[in-house]
């Protein structure tokens, strides 16, 4: 068991790192990669909030439906795109979509459709009303479908944006919106941070691999893990420690200077304007 | 001779206990210094001192200005910075940009010089380290080495005066090695100031003209040869000698007399000339009644001093 779930690990870590840092559709000339870092951003994120706001499933589909038009006529693989969408919905909605899918999680007594386990008398919990069954509800189901599909669309619109723009300038489209510097600085630290962390816990994974001999019960694995984690959290303290000071010793002053500095042009003002109504009609809807 | 670095009584301590103590040391403009020592020594953290990074105890002078705790936190330590350029023992902790060209890049445009100019400087370091071709990638998924070197142009890119490198030679391939120590001399000629800490014994006598022996605090001082001469030192600081001394001291085993044991390649073809020159056109080697006894002293030396 603990083996599986350490293989897991490991391949969803390196299936994050490839999916996060490769950057090789942003170099394809594509439609969206043409268009300027700046002006895409706003349209992004103006249909992400429409699509937050908005609370009709045609809004949800023609968005999804979109972006992958999107995703075609920028040279990214349909199926390519799906999986990196996908493989993000269960780790952002499994912990808030499951469980509303229960009467016992809901504020409201709700058209019960699936009756899970149903009790002789009345269970008192904290926090949750008392109950006497536990049964799926069709709110509850409407509710999480819309919650999924809420947030496929913002997934599939941040995707779009984060594969066909190369993140040294979408960081500079940040900054040319005037945002705080520390705002940029922690945004590009971050994305550091994660391949550190992955690149960390991979190697710790793999080290422990090859010093394990034999078996090894599942407790004494999992006293390991544990103390993976901690040297996980020392190291990358430590790391950032590090990080910063090289930085310092560069000449860092608190600023990112950008070297990629382009003007907007016809095209990019026309996607910002058709882009900008659409997120509006969505959003009014 | 200009200074660049004074020390006098420099001590620093970590939250965790006393690190250095009592340093004294000088650095002369267009100089290479090696500093040599066992794992824990202290060379990183006396390297991150120099680079004014962290505020130690004690005299800490550079370009006759004294970097105390204020001074490392005031807006004078800008010039200083583009004067002075740290290469870090990890290059991981150096490569945080979305690609190569931006890493290296990244010093250069805290200069305030045109973007040409930015970019003509990190494509000139790029170059001297062979790497343009990785220009292009993420550093994260380079290999060790590759990560190495770029970390190495990430400081290059700045031209600095005085170029510190923390253990610059790990993780290179033989051929990188040799040419990053061409690198670094071709950089010295030019007048820089060069300060290296590593272990590798067998690139001191090509990188340095006075050597630093470090274990928390400075052990001795001299030529590469008064250091690697000193038996009683290299006993003390666990320190081992040049493959190529060695060599030569086996060959004293076997007869060969030598007034001054070669340190490096060069050396030895002097040497060997000369004896060749002096000794009738050969080499006389025997062995004699010593030889074998000799031989194992020697042996349990290199194996364990
Ligand atoms: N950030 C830190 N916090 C606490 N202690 C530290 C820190 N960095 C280093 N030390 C300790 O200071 C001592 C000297 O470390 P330093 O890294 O300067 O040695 P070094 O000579 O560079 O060693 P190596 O050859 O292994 O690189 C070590 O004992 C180390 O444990
Ligand atoms: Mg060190």
């Amino acid at each position: 068991m603990s083996r599986f779930v350490e293989k897991t690990v490991g391949e969803v870590l390196e299936y994050i790192r490839s999916a996060v840092f490769s950057e090789n559709y942003s170099k394809e000339k594509g439609l969206l990669q043409k268009i300027d870092a700046r002006a895409k951003l706003i349209v992004i994120l103006g249909l992400i909030f429409s699509a937050v706001i908005s609370r009709r499933l045609e809004v949800f589909i023609t968005f999804i439906t979109l972006s992958l038009i999107l995703a075609k006529a920028s040279k990214i693989p349909v199926g390519y795109y799906l999986t990196r969408v996908l493989i993000f919905i269960p780790v952002f909605t499994g912990v808030i979509a499951i469980p509303s899918l229960f009467n016992i999680f809901q504020p409201y007594d709700g058209t019960e459709i699936l009756t899970v386990v149903r009790f002789n008398q009345e269970v008192v919990l904290p926090l949750l009303k008392p109950f006497s069954e536990i049964a799926i509800t069709e709110e509850g189901v409407i509710w999480a479908a819309k919650f999924v599909l809420r947030v496929t669309t913002a997934v599939s619109l941040i995707t779009l944006l984060v594969l066909t723009t190369r993140w040294s300038v979408l960081l500079s489209a940040f900054r040319s919106f005037k945002l705080p510097r520390v705002f940029v600085v922690i945004l590009n630290l971050t994305y550091r941070y994660i391949f550190l962390l992955t690149d960390i816990v991979l190697s710790m994974l793999y080290s422990k691999k090859s010093r394990a001999i034999g078996k090894e019960g599942t407790i004494k694995s999992w006293r390991l893990n544990a103390r993976i984690v901690a040297a996980l959290f020392i190291k990358s303290y430590d790391m950032s420690e590090r990080v910063y000071l090289a930085m310092i010793s560069r000449g860092f002053d608190g600023s990112f200077p950008y070297m990629q500095q382009s003007k907007m042009v016809l095209k990019d003002y026309l996607f910002l304007a058709g882009g900008l109504l659409l997120s509006l009609a969505g959003a009014m809807l | 001779m200009k200074k660049v670095f004074e020390l006098r009584n420099v001590s620093y301590r970590y939250p965790a206990g006393a690190v250095l103590s009592d340093i004294n040391l000088d650095i002369y403009e267009g100089e290479r210094v090696v500093i040599v020592g066992p794992n824990g020594a202290g060379k990183t953290t006396l390297l991150q001192i120099l680079d004014g990074l962290l505020p130690a105890r004690g005299h800490v002078k550079a370009f006759d200005m004294l970097l105390d705790e204020k001074t490392l936190k005031s807006d004078v330590m800008y010039e200083f910075r583009k004067r002075v350029g740290l290469v870090f023992q990890d290059p991981d902790v150096q490569l945080f940009s979305p690609t190569v060209l931006d890493d290296v890049a990244f010093g250069p445009m805290h200069l305030n010089i045109s973007k040409d100019e930015v970019l003509k400087r990190a494509e000139k370091a790029l170059r001297l380290m062979g790497i343009e071709d990785l220009k292009d990638k993420h550093p994260y998924n380079l290999s060790g080495g590759e990560k190495r070197k770029v970390a190495i142009a990430t400081v290059l890119s700045i031209d600095p005066d005085v170029i510190l490198l923390d253990e610059p030679t790990a993780d290179l391939d033989p051929k990188s090695r040799r040419e990053l120590i061409d690198t670094i001399n071709t950089l010295s000629r030019k007048g820089k100031t060069i300060v290296t800490a590593t272990h590798d014994v067998d690139a001191i006598p090509e990188l340095a003209d006075r050597v630093y022996v470090l274990n928390r605090t400075v052990m001795a001082c001299g030529t590469p040869r008064e250091i690697f001469t000193d038996i009683e030192l290299l006993k003390k600081a666990n320190l081992e000698i040049p493959q190529i001394m060695r060599l030569f001291r086996v060959l004293e085993c076997f007869g060969y007399n030598c007034e001054k044991l070669p340190l490096s390649i060069d050396e030895a073809i002097a040497e060997l000339t000369r004896t060749v020159e002096t000794e009738g056109g050969h080499i006389h080697l025997h062995i004699h009644e010593h030889t074998h006894s000799e031989l194992e002293k020697l042996k349990s030396r290199f194996d364990h001093h």
